[in-house]
């Protein structure tokens, strides 16, 4: 079944040379996203937050990081896909509500300073949806980005272990 | 308003919105499918890595409704913007 998931990549660009904002973000258009919002605000990294379909969340984040980065400068490489831990702000910006009525709810265990899991968030608040319909907050608007939630966590274990090459996103060889 | 309008008008609406609270608009003098930045006024790297302190906007987006709505969630998602609007709320 198709499935709307929302993401953001974060690519690392090779150092010892400045990059041009307009220009990195043309990299991004060029791959045929000419809806993703990039972010720019952090020297030697590109962020590109995107929205696309697919049968699972894995797969379809792994086929457009391979689909951008022969787009970007040479050296580059995938650094972190999100979302991954989030934080209660993250978490009730998606359901437009306030953090402090996040704060009252039962929440899972942070994993470090003040960010979750957001598989594990998405698991509570779907919980305490079925057993009181009428809770004060709406998932379904923020959906794609709890979707891509799994995807981005299997992503970034597998480029942290070394399970998939940064730079090709193919499966590394032992 | 003294830059270049947008030339779709949700992203345009926007933009507007967004230099009402502070957001600077570049508007981008070279051809390229990168129409212009916004640039918040805080930027900071505490705010969710800082990397969406300066964005892209897009000349041609396929969806402009769309476009312009992940622009403004990503700019009204600033942590400076959310402590204020809790400030204003009582909460803090």
């Amino acid at each position: 079944m198709m499935e709307l998931f929302e993401f953001d990549l974060v690519f690392s660009l090779p150092e010892g040379s400045t990059h041009d904002a307009f220009a990195l973000a043309d990299c991004i258009y060029a791959a045929g996203f000419d809806d993703a919002v990039i972010g720019t605000g952090q020297p030697g990294l590109l962020a590109a937050s995107l929205e696309c379909a697919g049968e699972d969340a894995e797969t379809v984040i792994r086929q457009v990081a391979r689909a951008i980065l022969p787009h970007l400068p040479a050296g580059s490489w995938l650094r972190e896909v999100r979302p991954d831990l989030v934080s209660l702000a993250d978490v009730a910006g998606r359901l437009q509500i306030k953090r402090q009525s996040l704060q009252k709810r039962p929440m899972p265990q942070p994993v470090t300073h003040g960010l979750y899991r957001v598989t594990e968030i998405f698991g509570v608040l779907t919980q305490q949806l079925n057993e009181k319909p009428s809770a004060r907050f709406d998932i379904d608007n923020a959906k794609p980005w709890f979707a891509a939630g799994k995807g981005a966590q299997r992503l970034n274990a597998r480029l942290a272990l070394g399970d998939l090459d940064a730079a090709s996103l193919d499966i590394a060889t032992a | 308003m003294s830059r270049k309008r947008h030339p779709k008008k949700d992203v345009e609406k926007v933009l507007s919105h967004l230099e009402s609270i502070g957001w600077v608009v570049e508007v981008r003098h070279s051809s390229g499918h990168a129409w212009g930045l916004l640039r918040c006024p805080n930027n900071d790297r505490d705010c969710r890595c800082g990397e969406f302190c300066q964005m892209s906007i897009s000349s041609t987006p396929q969806n402009p409704a769309s476009h312009a709505a992940k622009l403004e969630n990503k700019a009204l998602s600033c942590i400076y913007l959310l402590d204020e609007k809790e400030k204003d709320d009582g909460i803090v």
